[in-house]
C-alpha cells in the first residue's frame, strides 16, 4: 500500500493506493500537534499498518513558520566584519514607490556574532580558532539560541574553515541543531547562502520535532518519505538535515504529479496551474523537465537558494478578498479569508467579497457545492449583497458586471504571470498545454488560457484533490552540484571529470544523468544556466551559448556543474488516477451562467462521474465533480480522453 | 457607457505589453546593473502624456522618460521603423550613462510612443561609470549622443567608447529588442481590438487616476513649506552648496520653487532642469504610491528652476552626479517639504543618494574597473522605523555580492556592516547607514570616490532627530586619513584601503514617544547605548540587561517632572553609564 498525505491548515488529506484500489480520507487537521491528525487519517485508511510500503508526505510546516515568523531563536557565527549580511540584504527596497519600513532578519542582531577567520575565493587567509568558536557558541546557547548557523565568507568555494567550525561545534554539542551554510546551499553569493542557512536553522527545531512526532506514530518510520521543493523525495533524516528544502513541498508534489500524467499522454510541454483557496501556483514544463530555480525570495529580504521548482505564486485564490482601489480598478488578494470564516457565501462574514463569491453570483459554481466531504450550501444572496457593496457600488455597475470584472482581473493577472515565465525561459507558451487542478483551477482554466493563446487544456480527474495525488506520482529526484571556476574551452577535461564525480556521488551513470552548467561570460557578473550532455564537446557548448540571448560573447567561465537523476518509482498510473465519483442525478440539468466576457447562456450542467472515455461535446457547459467545477465557454469543446482526463480544446472559429 | 470588462481587459493587456518589454530588456542584457533593475519602460498617449510604465521600472528613470518625451514635442518620431536614441543630459536629463530610446506606436489615426531607458555601466569618460569627481566639463564624463535616428552606426559608436564593449553591445541589442517587442505588442493589440476602444480605455483610466490624485491632493494643507539642504563642496576649501526649496500649496495650484539654490559648480554635482523636474515628479509620486503613473502630469506642479543654478545645468557643465547624488537630494527635499503639508503620508528624509566607489587598475586579465554604489538609511515614517541600507528613492536595484566581487576583482572587503545607531532618534528611528571597507590587493590601482551628505544629516519629521552624516577615509602610506567625498585617481597600492560610512535616515516623532519595547530591543541589539537611551529617549535602564528599566525614573524623565536636584543627580548618573 502506498499512501500520500497532505497536511493543510484546515484539513489533512490522505490518498491511498493498494492493488489498483484508491481511497481518499479527509480529517480535520490538528494544529497543536499535526502528527495527531496524521495518525488519525492513517488509522481510518488502514487497519493494518504493516501493509504500508511507503508514505509520501508533502508538508507546509517550514513555509508557515517562515511566513508567520514562528521559528526558533537562531544564533549566527560569521566572519569578522560581516555580522550584518542578513540585515543588509542586497541594498534593495521592497517596492518602487512609497514608504519602506524596517526589515527584520530571521536572526536578531544580538544573536549574530563574529569570529576571526577569513578565506579568499580559493584559499584560507586566516584559519578559524576552535577555542574562540566554542566560546562564542557557548555564549549563544547561554543567550537562548535554539539552533546555530555557521556562515563564513567564500565557504562555498573554500569550505575549510566552515567545515572545521562545523566539526568542532557538532563534536562538542552532538545533539544540538548546528548547521553550516555551504552544506545547506550551493549559492556562490554570501547573502543568498546565509539567508538559506538562516531559514533552515530557523525552522529546524520545528521540523525536527514534527517529523519525529510522526515517526513515533509509525510502525516503520523508515517508510516515511518527504517531498522537497525540487520535487524529489527524501527520508525524514535528510529532510531534517536541510529543512528549508521542504519549503515548496506541496506545490512541488502537484507539479510532479502533473508531469507524470502528461508524460503518459505524451505531452512534454505544459503549464501546471494550481489554483486553490489562497493562492495560484504556476510552473512551466518544457521537454518534460520542470523549470528549476535557485533564486527565489520567500518574502522581502529572505531569498532561498536551494534548487526548487520555478513556481510563480500570486496570492489570488478562491478565498482571496476583492476590493476596489482609489482609481477604480479591481484589486484581488493577497489577503484571503481562508476556509474560516471563508467567502461571504459561507454565511460567516458579510464584510469581504471573494473570488468564490463572484463565481457563485455568475452561476459558475452551484449553490449546492459538492465537496469530497459532502454538499455545502452556499448563500447566493449573501454573496450578491457583499459583492454589491464592495465592488459593484463603488464602480457603479451591476453585480454581474462586477463579478465578471473580478474574474477577468484574476485571470488576466495569472496569464501575465505565465507569460512572463515563458519570456524568461525563452519559451513560447502558446503551444503548451494548460494542466489545471486545485479547487478553482478548472473553473478559470479557459479564462487563463485564452489571453495566452493556449488552445488545449487538460484537467485530471478529482482535480480538487490532485495535489494530494501528486505525491503518489512523484518520482524520486536526486541532485548534487559542484562549484568551480574554469574556462569552458580550456577546462573541457575538468568539466567531464566534475560531471563524472557528480554522477558518482549520485551512484549514477554519467551519460544517463542530466547535467546543467552555470556559466558567465568573462567580465560579466551575470550567470546563466545551460543544460548539457556529458558527451557534448566544449566547442559545441560554446556554439549554443553564442546563440543564447543574454549569455554574452564569451569566453565563458563555468562556475557550477549540477547533476541530477530522476529515479523511477514503480507507479501504475491508471491505477493511481482516481475514478471520478458521481455527484448528481443522472438527468442533466441546466443553469444560467455568465461568462467573463459578460455574455450569459443557459448551460448544460454535466456530471463528470457520469461521463466516460470518448464522450465529447461543445461549450458552453459546466462539468461538475466533487471538489471542482470545470467551466467550458462557447469557444471551447470538451472530450473525455484516456485515464479519465478531461480535454478542453478551442474551436478554430 | 463603455464596457467595464473590456476596458479592464484592454488596460491589463497594455500593462502586460509594457512589462513584457522591460522583462525582455533585463533578461537579454548582460550588465548586472540592467539585469538587476536600472531600466524603465513607458508608453505614451498621442498627446504625449504617460499611459503606463513598467511595474519594476526604476522610479527616477521612469520620471525622466516622462519629462524627456514631453520636451521632445515636434521632434518625436512618427515613422515606427525609425526609433530615436539619445543620452544628452541637457536635452533630456539624467547622465551620459542613461541611454534612452523612443519609438512611434501607431494608434489608429494617431501616433503614440513607447520609450525605453537603461543605465549603462560605462560609455566612456575619464572614470568608469560616467561620474568623474574632478570633471569640469561634460567631455570628461563620456560620449554625448544627441537625438539621433537609431542605426548600427550609433551602436558601433557607443560600443567602441565603452570600457565594456562586449556587454554594451549586448545591452544595446537588448534595449532595441525591448522597443521592438513593445511596438509589436501594441500593433497586435490594435489589430485585435481597434485603437478606438483601447484609447478610450486608457483615457478613462487616466481620468479616474487624475481624479483620485485630485482628491488625495485635498489632504495637503495650504501654505508655504520651505526646506533647504547642503551639498558637499566640489573641491576642498570651497564653500558647500545650498539647495533651497519652497513648496506653496494653494487651493488651485502647487508651486515648487528652487529659488535661492546656489549657482552651477565646476564639478559633477549639477543637473539639467529636465532632471530637476523629473526628480520633483518622482518625489511627488513617492507620496502617492497608490496612484498609477498616468494620474500624474507635469503640469500638476508649477516647477520653477532658477536659471544658472546647479539645478539648471547647461553645456558644458558636467552632470555626472545627477543620478547618484543630486536627484536623490532633490527627491528627499520634495518629500520633506510635502511631508509638512500632508498628514499621514509624511516621512523623514532618507540618508541616500548613493555613494560611488570606483577602483580601476591593470589586472592579470587586462584592465578592470570595479564600481560600487552603497545604500544608506531610509527615513522613518508613522508606520515604523526606516529601512537600513536601503536603495535610494530614485532607484529600485540591487548591490552586487561580495563573494562575486572578490572572485572577479583584486580587492578584499574588510567590513560590510550596518552602521548602527546612525538613524535619527524618534518614536520611530531612521534606518541605519552602512560601513564598507575595501582593501586593494594590487599595486598601482586608481581610486575614485563620489560621496555626499558629510555636512548635513537627513532631516527628521514630526520632531524626530536628524540622521548621522556620512564620511570617507582612506588608508594610504600606512595611515588613515579623512578624505573628502570627491576623490579622483588616488593611487592605491597593495594593502591600501578605502572606508566609507554612509548616512542614517531621519527619525519620526519625538524620541520620548518611542515604545519601551522597541528601545529595549535597540539596547539589546547594540544599536543604542544606555546613556543615549536615557539622554535621547528618557528611558533609564537599571542594569545592562535591557529588560531591566527603571520605571520610576523613566516616568519622571519622560513626563519632565524633575526638580533641579533630580536633574543634577540624573546627569551624573547618566554620564556614569558606559557608552
Amino acid at each position: 500500500m502506498i499512501i500520500g498525505i497532505d497536511i493543510g491548515g484546515t484539513f489533512t488529506d490522505l490518498v491511498s493506493s493498494e492493488d489498483g484500489e484508491i481511497r481518499t480520507v479527509k480529517v480535520p487537521s490538528t494544529p497543536d500537534d499535526f502528527s495527531e491528525g496524521f495518525s488519525s487519517a492513517l488509522s481510518v485508511a488502514t487497519s493494518d499498518p504493516g501493509a504500508i510500503e511507503e508514505i509520501v508526505h508533502a508538508t507546509t510546516v517550514a513555509t508557515n513558520a517562515l511566513i508567520q515568523r514562528k521559528g526558533a531563536r537562531v544564533g549566527l557565527i560569521t566572519t569578522k566584519g560581516f555580522r550584518d549580511i542578513l540585515a543588509l540584504r542586497r541594498r534593495d527596497r521592497g517596492a518602487a514607490y512609497g514608504i519602506q519600513t524596517r526589515f527584520e532578519p530571521l536572526v536578531p542582531r544580538e544573536l549574530r556574532r563574529e569570529v576571526s577567520e577569513r578565506a579568499s575565493p580559493t584559499e584560507v587567509v586566516n584559519p578559524v580558532d576552535p577555542d574562540e568558536l566554542s566560546i562564542v557558541a557557548q555564549s549563544l546557547w547561554d543567550d537562548g539560541a535554539e539552533a546555530i548557523l555557521v556562515a563564513f565568507l567564500h565557504a562555498l568555494t573554500c569550505p575549510d574553515n566552515e567545515r572545521l567550525a562545523l566539526d568542532t561545534l557538532t563534536g562538542r554539542w552532538p545533539d544540538k541543531p548546528i548547521f553550516a551554510s555551504h552544506v545547506l546551499s550551493d549559492a556562490a553569493t554570501e547573502f543568498e547562502r546565509f539567508s538559506t542557512g538562516a531559514a533552515s536553522a530557523y525552522v529546524a527545531p520545528l521540523v525536527r520535532s514534527y517529523l519525529s512526532g510522526i515517526g513515533e506514530r509509525l510502525d516503520r518510520p523508515e517508510t516515511l518519505r518527504v517531498v522537497v521543493s525540487d520535487g524529489g523525495l527524501v527520508s525524514a533524516d535528510e529532510a531534517e538535515a536541510n529543512p528549508v528544502r521542504t519549503a515548496l513541498s506541496g506545490p512541488a508534489a502537484g507539479v510532479w504529479g502533473a508531469r507524470a500524467v502528461c508524460e503518459a499522454i505524451e505531452e512534454p510541454a505544459f503549464v501546471a496551474c494550481d489554483m486553490g483557496g489562497t493562492s495560484f501556483d504556476a510552473c512551466l514544463v518544457s521537454d518534460g523537465v520542470p523549470a528549476l530555480t535557485r533564486d527565489r525570495e520567500l518574502t522581502f529580504g529572505i531569498p532561498l537558494a536551494v534548487e526548487m521548482l520555478d513556481i510563480a505564486t500570486i496570492g489570488a485564490g478562491g478565498g482571496s478578498v476583492v476590493s476596489v482601489s482609489s482609481v477604480g480598478t479591481v484589486e484581488v488578494g493577497p489577503e484571503g479569508m481562508g476556509a474560516d470564516p471563508g467567502p461571504a457565501c459561507y454565511g460567516r462574514q458579510v464584510h469581504r467579497a471573494t473570488v468564490t463569491d463572484a463565481d457563485l453570483v455568475l452561476g459558475r459554481i452551484s449553490s449546492e457545492l459538492k465537496l469530497p466531504s459532502g454538499t455545502r450550501n452556499l448563500d447566493v444572496d449573501a454573496a450578491r449583497k457583499t459583492l454589491n457593496e464592495r465592488v459593484a457600488q463603488p464602480l457603479g455597475v451591476s453585480v454581474e458586471a462586477a463579478a465578471s470584472l473580478v474574474l477577468s482581473t484574476v485571470e488576466e493577472k495569472m496569464a501575465d504571470q505565465i507569460r512572463q515565465m515563458g519570456l524568461k525561459a525563452r519559451q513560447d507558451v502558446s503551444d503548451h498545454i494548460l494542466f489545471a487542478y486545485g479547487g478553482a483551477g478548472p473553473l478559470h482554466a479557459a479564462g487563463i488560457a485564452d489571453p495566452l493563446g493556449i488552445t488545449r487544456i487538460v484537467i485530471p480527474p478529482n482535480a480538487g484533490l490532485f495535489s494530494a495525488w501528486g505525491g503518489l506520482l512523484t518520482q524520486p529526484r536526486q541532485a548534487c552540484s559542484t562549484a568551480s571556476a574554469f574556462d569552458l574551452v580550456t577546462g573541457e577535461d575538468q568539466l567531464k571529470s566534475v560531471m563524472a564525480l557528480n554522477a558518482k556521488r549520485l551512484n549514477a551513470d554519467i551519460d544517463t544523468a542530466s547535467h546543467a552548467l552555470t556559466v558567465r561570460s568573462r567580465g560579466s557578473a551575470r550567470s546563466i544556466s545551460l543544460a548539457a550532455d556529458a558527451t557534448e564537446s566544449a566547442p559545441r557548448l560554446e556554439e549554443r551559448l553564442r546563440a543564447t540571448p543574454g549569455a554574452g560573447r564569451g569566453p565563458w567561465i563555468v562556475t557550477r556543474v549540477s547533476t541530477s537523476i530522476v529515479g523511477s518509482r514503480a507507479c501504475d498510473l491508471p491505477g493511481l488516477l482516481p475514478k471520478t465519483v458521481r455527484v448528481s442525478d443522472p438527468e442533466s440539468t441546466t443553469r444560467s451562467v455568465v461568462f467573463t466576457d459578460g455574455r450569459s447562456a443557459d448551460c448544460l450542467v454535466l456530471d463528470r462521474g457520469a461521463l466516460s472515455e470518448g464522450d465529447a461535446g461543445d461549450g458552453p457547459c459546466v462539468i461538475e465533480e466533487a471538489g471542482a467545477t470545470t467551466v467550458v465557454p462557447s469557444c471551447f469543446g470538451w472530450r473525455v480522453g484516456t485515464l479519465g482526463l478531461l480535454h478542453l480544446e478551442r474551436n478554430h472559429a | 457607457m463603455a464596457d467595464p470588462i473590456l476596458e479592464n481587459r484592454l488596460l491589463s493587456r497594455i500593462q502586460a505589453g509594457v512589462d513584457e518589454a522591460e522583462v525582455l530588456f533585463r533578461a537579454r542584457s548582460m550588465s548586472a546593473g540592467i539585469d538587476e533593475g536600472e531600466t524603465a519602460v513607458s508608453l505614451f498617449f498621442p498627446d504625449g502624456g504617460v499611459w503606463a510604465e513598467g511595474t519594476d521600472s526604476a522610479p527616477l528613470m521612469a520620471a525622466a522618460l516622462v519629462t524627456w518625451v514631453d520636451s521632445l514635442g515636434d521632434r518625436l518620431p512618427t515613422d515606427p521603423s525609425v526609433p530615436l536614441i539619445s543620452n544628452d543630459p541637457y536635452d533630456g536629463g539624467g547622465t551620459l550613462c542613461d541611454l534612452r530610446m523612443v519609438a512611434a506606436v501607431p494608434m489608429g489615426e494617431a501616433v503614440g510612443w513607447i520609450a525605453v531607458a537603461g543605465h549603462y555601466p560605462d560609455l566612456g569618460g575619464s572614470v568608469v561609470g560616467g561620474v568623474a569627481p574632478e570633471a569640469r566639463t561634460i567631455q570628461e564624463e563620456g560620449l554625448r549622443v544627441p537625438l539621433t535616428p537609431l542605426d548600427d552606426t550609433v551602436a558601433g559608436l557607443l560600443v567602441s567608447n565603452s570600457r565594456f564593449p562586449a556587454s554594451t553591445g549586448e545591452d544595446f541589442d537588448a534595449q532595441v529588442a525591448a522597443v521592438r517587442a513593445g511596438q509589436a505588442w501594441m500593433r497586435d493589440l490594435g489589430e485585435r481590438h481597434g485603437w478606438d476602444a483601447i484609447l478610450a480605455a486608457g483615457r478613462s483610466m487616466r481620468e479616474r487616476s487624475r481624479k483620485a490624485l485630485a482628491s488625495a491632493r485635498q489632504e495637503l494643507s495650504t501654505g508655504t513649506f520651505v526646506r533647504h539642504d547642503r551639498l558637499d563642496a566640489e573641491t576642498a576649501g570651497l564653500d558647500p552648496r545650498h539647495l533651497k526649496l519652497a513648496v506653496t500649496v494653494s487651493e488651485s495650484v502647487i508651486e515648487v520653487d528652487f529659488e535661492g539654490t546656489d549657482p552651477l559648480v565646476a564639478g559633477p554635482t549639477n543637473c539639467s532642469s529636465l532632471s530637476t523636474v523629473a526628480s520633483v515628479l518622482c518625489g511627488f509620486r513617492h507620496l502617492f504610491p497608490e496612484i498609477p503613473a498616468c494620474g500624474f502630469g507635469i503640469d500638476d506642479l508649477e516647477i520653477r528652476v532658477p536659471h544658472g543654478s546647479l539645478l539648471d545645468a547647461v553645456f558644458p557643465f558636467p552632470v555626472g552626479g545627477t543620478s547618484d547624488v543630486l536627484s536623490d537630494r532633490v527627491i528627499s527635499l520634495v518629500i520633506e517639504a510635502f511631508s509638512r503639508a500632508v498628514h499621514g503620508r509624511g516621512r523623514a528624509c532618507d540618508g541616500g543618494g548613493g555613494n560611488v566607489i570606483v577602483v580601476e587598475g591593470l589586472g592579470e586579465d587586462g584592465p578592470f574597473a570595479l564600481r560600487l554604489v552603497t545604500g544608506a538609511g531610509g527615513g522613518a515614517s508613522g508606520r515604523g522605523d526606516g529601512l537600513s541600507n536601503g536603495d535610494a528613492a530614485s532607484r529600485h536595484s540591487r548591490f552586487a555580492s561580495i563573494e562575486e566581487i572578490e572572485r572577479a576583482f583584486p580587492v578584499r572587503f574588510h567590513t560590510y556592516a550596518e552602521r548602527v545607531g546612525t538613524g535619527g532618534a524618534g518614536r520611530y528611528r531612521g534606518g541605519d547607514g552602512t560601513v564598507l571597507e575595501v582593501i586593494s590587493l594590487l599595486d598601482e590601482c586608481r581610486l575614485s570616490v563620489y560621496a555626499d551628505r558629510s555636512l548635513r544629516g537627513a532631516g527628521g519629521h514630526q520632531r524626530g532627530g536628524r540622521g548621522s552624516t556620512a564620511d570617507v577615509e582612506v588608508f594610504v602610506d600606512g595611515r588613515w586619513e579623512k578624505a573628502s567625498g570627491r576623490l579622483q585617481g588616488v593611487a592605491l597600492n597593495q594593502g591600501d584601503r578605502i572606508r566609507i560610512r554612509t548616512a542614517g535616515g531621519g527619525g519620526y516623532g519625538h524620541p520620548y514617544e518611542r515604545a519601551i519595547r522597541l528601545l529595549s530591543e535597540d539596547v539589546r541589539s547594540g544599536r543604542l547605548s544606555r546613556k543615549d537611551a536615557a539622554k535621547q529617549h528618557g528611558v533609564v535602564y537599571a542594569s545592562s540587561d535591557a529588560r531591566d528599566y527603571d520605571s520610576a525614573k523613566t516616568f519622571k524623565l519622560r513626563s519632565y517632572r524633575l526638580t533641579s536636584s533630580d536633574v543634577d543627580d540624573f546627569l551624573d548618573e547618566i554620564e556614569a553609564l558606559e557608552d
